[in-house]
């Protein structure tokens, strides 16, 4: 039996919750540079009361709340759902303060679509917004990426079975070593040694356009930030339609495909097995269900003859169709062209290119490739064994880092999560037609919100009602955390309303 | 005898052979995704 949540189970909550918020706060050290070194002071000032704000309900959590014990893995699950709302609560302050959002929802719903690397935004007048709430912005999203129980982990000293269950808890379920907090710091390095690599080659670029140096560096910074970490952010309204570059375009595609891929493989790659990429599961899945997408999408818009010139066609399709797969959610074209021009076959297709989305542990969401490709798996065991009869036994086989022999609990538990991912999609859709929408475009955007991707068709903007706001952070949360540490919250909040 | 790579160096190597790695063959998808998408829409082009 179930037992209600004890005084001291809410107080290892409160503790690790308190230690993730004060984490936050020193976060927030970066934008507040920013402001102090661009003369941004208004800015500054928005950023100081968000540390205060943060270093105060921290640090009171963790003093009501301090505690010797290790979290359990029940714990784990609570700490890291509750933690992301209460990481949106308060990093949603300078947004707030900024002046660019109509309502604290509106502020809150952009920080957790950056810490979930969704993209999809509320924010107005975004092309005067300061280089502070910019670095803000994407800084949100690049630590979101790699996840803010990682950034945690990162720090701690050891590799505590309560670690384990908070890595767990925001949906990497993977390691890269034995240790939980070697693993965090792997993910940290592999991420921070491609920022090093592309954001020069992204500043070069951007340069040779014509932005000045401190504009072009910064610019790339973001840019980087977003694309790695499959967010879709951007520090102008037009997103990477701004930039107007096929080879700006060609180089953000490859950064957002590496931040999609599972950081496992990566760790492989790195340590020398790099015949990993081609036996990889994930990778297979990816690459057929992107082509499928890719040839919907094209039939789609060939179809319509939306772009007179070949070459444009298929520039525009495929950086849109990479960018729902991988869950980016980087835009080249207006969010109305969807419906206005490319019409529902493409739309479909991209949509179903976002439902899908890259690979497990790493910065993407959606369903993930290695869930299809069990899936799939899994369908074609079930026919070699109707086909062969029962006395003959029949074996598959999946390779993920290690090959294994595909078992029934495998297939059983990757379809459970697709089919909580397939019921998010649905809450979202009806939600958005249940608010007046047309029913391709409502499933569009409900689709972008629970798969993390950002793509928009123009549902999404600061006058949609707030209820849909509502349904769509809970998606972004939901379809970010990969439903275990949602479950675990809601169950620990009906016990605790159970009263007993 | 060959020289003993430093530790410096060692990590150079294992940092451009993950970058060649998943640069080359971690774009294959799009590659093959890229292909299929012009024969068909070529296809339908014609």
């Amino acid at each position: 039996m179930m037992l209600r949540p004890r005084r001291d189970d809410l107080a290892i909550i409160g503790f690790f919750t308190g230690k993730i918020v004060i984490g936050i706060g020193l976060l927030m050290t970066v934008p507040l540079a920013t402001a102090l070194a661009a003369a941004e002071w208004a800015a500054a000032i928005d950023f100081v009361i968000g540390m205060a704000a943060c270093l105060v309900l921290g640090l009171s959590a963790t003093v009501t709340c301090r505690t010797a014990r290790q979290p359990s893995w029940s714990h784990g699950l609570v700490v890291a759902g509750f933690s992301w709302i209460a990481a949106t609560a308060v990093g949603a302050i300078p947004h707030w303060l900024s002046g660019h959002y109509g309502a604290y929802l509106d502020a809150a719903f952009d920080v957790m679509s950056g810490y979930t690397t969704t993209g999809l935004v509320l924010i107005q007048d975004l092309d005067h917004v300061s280089h502070a709430l910019n670095m803000w912005r994407h800084l949100l999203t690049f630590a979101g990426g790699q996840g803010i129980v990682v950034i945690a982990l990162t720090f701690m000293a050891g590799g505590s079975s309560g670690a384990s269950s908070l890595y767990v808890g925001e949906g990497k379920d993977e390691r890269l070593l034995p240790n939980v907090t070697r693993t965090a710091r792997a993910i940290w390095l592999i991420s921070l040694v491609e920022l090093a690599v592309a954001t020069p080659v992204l500043w070069a670029l951007l340069a040779g356009l014509g932005q000045g140096p401190g504009r072009s560096f910064l610019h790339a910074l973001w840019m980087f930030m977003s694309a790695w970490s499959t967010g879709g952010f951007g520090p102008q309204s037009y997103n990477a339609y701004y930039y107007h570059s096929a080879a700006f375009e060609a180089v953000v595609v490859v950064i957002f495909v590496a931040g999609s891929l599972n950081f496992a493989l990566h760790w492989a790659v790195w340590n020398g097995r790099r015949s990993e990429i081609r036996r990889n599961l994930e990778v297979i899945s990816f690459t057929v269900t992107l082509t499928l997408a890719v040839i919907l999408t094209t039939a789609g818009l060939m179809r319509l003859g939306v772009y007179p010139q070949f070459i444009a066609a298929m520039r525009k399709m495929f950086y849109q169709v990479i960018s729902g797969h991988t869950t980016t959610g980087l835009m080249t074209i207006y969010a109305r062209v969807f419906v206005r021009q490319w019409g529902p076959v493409a739309m479909l297709g991209v949509t179903m290119a976002m439902a899908l989305g890259a690979s497990a542990c790493s910065t993407a969401g959606g369903i993930k490739g290695l869930r299809i490709g069990l899936a799939a798996k899994g369908l074609a065991l079930t026919v070699r064994r109707s086909l062969v009869g029962e006395r003959t036994r029949v074996v598959a086989k999946w390779h993920h880092i290690r090959t294994r022999v595909l078992d029934d609990e495998v297939v059983h538990a990757s379809m459970q999560v697709t089919l909580c991912y397939l019921g998010l999609y649905a809450l979202g859709t009806l939600a958005g037609v249940l608010c007046g929408y047309p029913p391709l475009d409502a499933l569009f955007d409900g689709v972008s919100a629970g798969s993390n991707s950002g793509l928009s068709c123009g549902v999404t903007s600061p006058s949609m009602p707030a209820a849909l706001k509502i349904v769509y952070l809970f998606e972004m949360w939901a379809g970010r955390l990969e439903f275990g540490a949602v479950f675990a919250v809601v169950g620990y909040i009906a016990l605790l309303a159970r009263g007993r | 005898m060959s020289r003993p790579t430093s530790p410096a160096a060692q990590r150079w190597r294992t940092v451009a052979a993950w970058l060649v790695g998943m640069g080359v063959e971690g774009l294959l998808p799009l590659v093959l995704a890229g292909i299929a998408a012009v024969v068909v829409g070529a296809f339908l082009l014609l």
